[in-house]
């Protein structure tokens, strides 16, 4: 079986056992939404000023949010799981791939539920070539996806790995955020966004390199 | 030993020299005495980016070679850049009072992105301290070293993407937009903080060994040692 292939069934196994589960769907989404509505409350800014922050306050949730999915339950294994891996001969690089791919589906999910919660209640004022945002935010899936998994792998079985997690994750997705949030501020003032894409890019390519690279390292 | 003793001194000696030039070189025109923290702020980012370098290099290191040196050396670089970080945040917003209006400006890239790039150090130094075998410490850290050095180029960079208040390079390929005597200043400074850091690395490389060591000898040694204390409390 191939690299990729083997991708190809991680991530359809890892998206049957969330779908299973049913974290995403019943815990994140709702919890981004609510601080979508909350942010408004605790900070009583006027209506205009809420509208010109709202895709920051988008790009915020689902850097947030986007945390709790990479590094959901269906994405971590256990002792168990590992040994079984082990035993099939899995690529550990398949595994950082799948696991990738399926948190990118979901990020891409989240993305799509949490847009029109924003337009609803921010009423941002949508840029007028807003496929391009399409494209910004799967690339920000892409790159928090992988920077998720790899963090997952890195904090697996250690002491406090649960606050761990997100304070890397959330710091590592840092040029991630500002890409977006460039890219947004730029198609609204109608300036190009081939740097921040560049920067997405740069962030996929050196984490894929990285994760695959140190799959095998990571796998103890 | 020697060579640590050698350090130290040096660096002791290169910082008084750094004190002095700072204190004697001439007022900006414009930020008139205020300029002198200039001397000491740029000097802790530039060890900030060294140390977080050095992290970088024996990460990677550590990754081909597997040598225990390489790990404790990236493992020490990173402790001294995240002290080192916090003082140029520090002194810059000391800087950013008088020049700027107020300490911190959530409009200059390269304060906010130097603030995470601190965080993420941070959760480097604390997943090493959450894993207690050795080997598996030193490869993981190794590959979170290697990714953190991504935050290194996004902050130098960050004035080119995002606005920024923070002035452009005062040291160009096309010429130098500084005072003869500033300069030399600037660049004994510069030198002197290389030197304290040099000193720093291998004073905390050697201290890592000893406690290995120490603990390798004597396992529950730490446990009994801080059991008198724990009972005062």
């Amino acid at each position: 079986m191939n690299l990729f292939y083997q991708a190809k069934i991680i991530a359809r196994t890892d998206l049957r056992t969330e779908g299973r589960s049913g974290e995403i769907l019943w815990i994140v989404l709702p919890y981004g939404a609510l601080a979508l509505f909350l942010i408004p409350i605790a900070t009583s800014l006027p209506a205009a000023l809420l509208r010109e922050i709202g895709f920051g306050m988008y790009w915020v949730v689902v850097l947030l949010f986007g945390m709790f999915i990479t590094l959901r339950q269906s994405a971590q294994s256990t002792q168990s799981q590992k040994d079984l891996f082990r035993l099939t001969l899995l690529d550990p690089a398949a595994l950082f791939l799948g696991r990738s791919l399926a948190s990118t589906t979901l990020l891409v999910g989240f993305q799509a539920v949490m847009a029109p919660v924003t337009l609803a209640f921010f009423n941002p004022a949508v840029p007028e070539n807003w496929g391009l945002l399409v494209l910004v935010g799967t690339l920000l899936a892409v790159a928090m996806g992988m920077t998720g998994t790899l963090v997952g792998l890195l904090v697996s079985g250690t002491r406090s790995s649960t606050a761990l997690a997100p304070l890397l994750a959330a710091g590592l997705a840092f040029p991630s955020l500002v890409a977006a949030s460039l890219a947004t501020i730029k198609l609204g003032t109608g300036q190009s966004i081939v740097n921040p894409i560049a920067l997405l890019v740069l962030v996929v390519l050196v984490t894929t390199v990285i994760g695959v690279t140190s799959a095998s390292l990571l796998e103890d | 030993m020697k060579t640590q003793r050698t350090l130290s001194w040096t660096a002791g000696v290169a910082m008084l020299a750094g004190l002095y030039f700072a204190a004697t070189a001439p007022p900006d025109v414009i930020q008139g005495e205020f300029v002198r923290i200039f001397y000491v702020h740029v000097s802790t980012a530039w060890v900030a980016f060294a140390a977080f370098g050095v992290t970088l290099v024996g990460s990677l290191l550590w990754l081909i070679t597997k040598r225990p040196v390489a790990d404790r050396t990236a493992a020490a670089a990173a402790e001294i850049g995240v002290f080192f970080t916090a003082l140029a945040i520090l002194t810059g917003m000391i800087w950013g009072e008088p020049v700027w209006g107020t300490p911190w400006n959530w409009g200059d890239a390269r304060l906010v992105s130097t603030a995470v790039m601190f965080f993420v150090y941070v959760g480097y130094l604390a997943l090493r301290r959450s894993i207690p075998d050795l080997t598996s410490r030193a490869n993981r850290s190794a590959v979170l070293g290697t990714m953190a050095f991504l935050m290194v180029p996004a902050v130098y960079f960050s004035v080119n993407l995002w606005r920024t208040l923070h002035q452009g390079p005062t040291i160009r390929p096309d010429g130098v937009t500084m005072d003869p005597e500033m300069l030399r200043a600037f660049l004994f400074n510069l030198a002197a903080f290389s030197i304290l850091f040099a000193a720093m690395l291998v004073s905390r490389v050697r201290l890592q060994f000893a406690i290995e060591d120490a603990e390798s000898a004597s396992p529950g040694r730490a446990a009994t040692l801080s059991q008198p204390d724990l009972e005062m409390l």
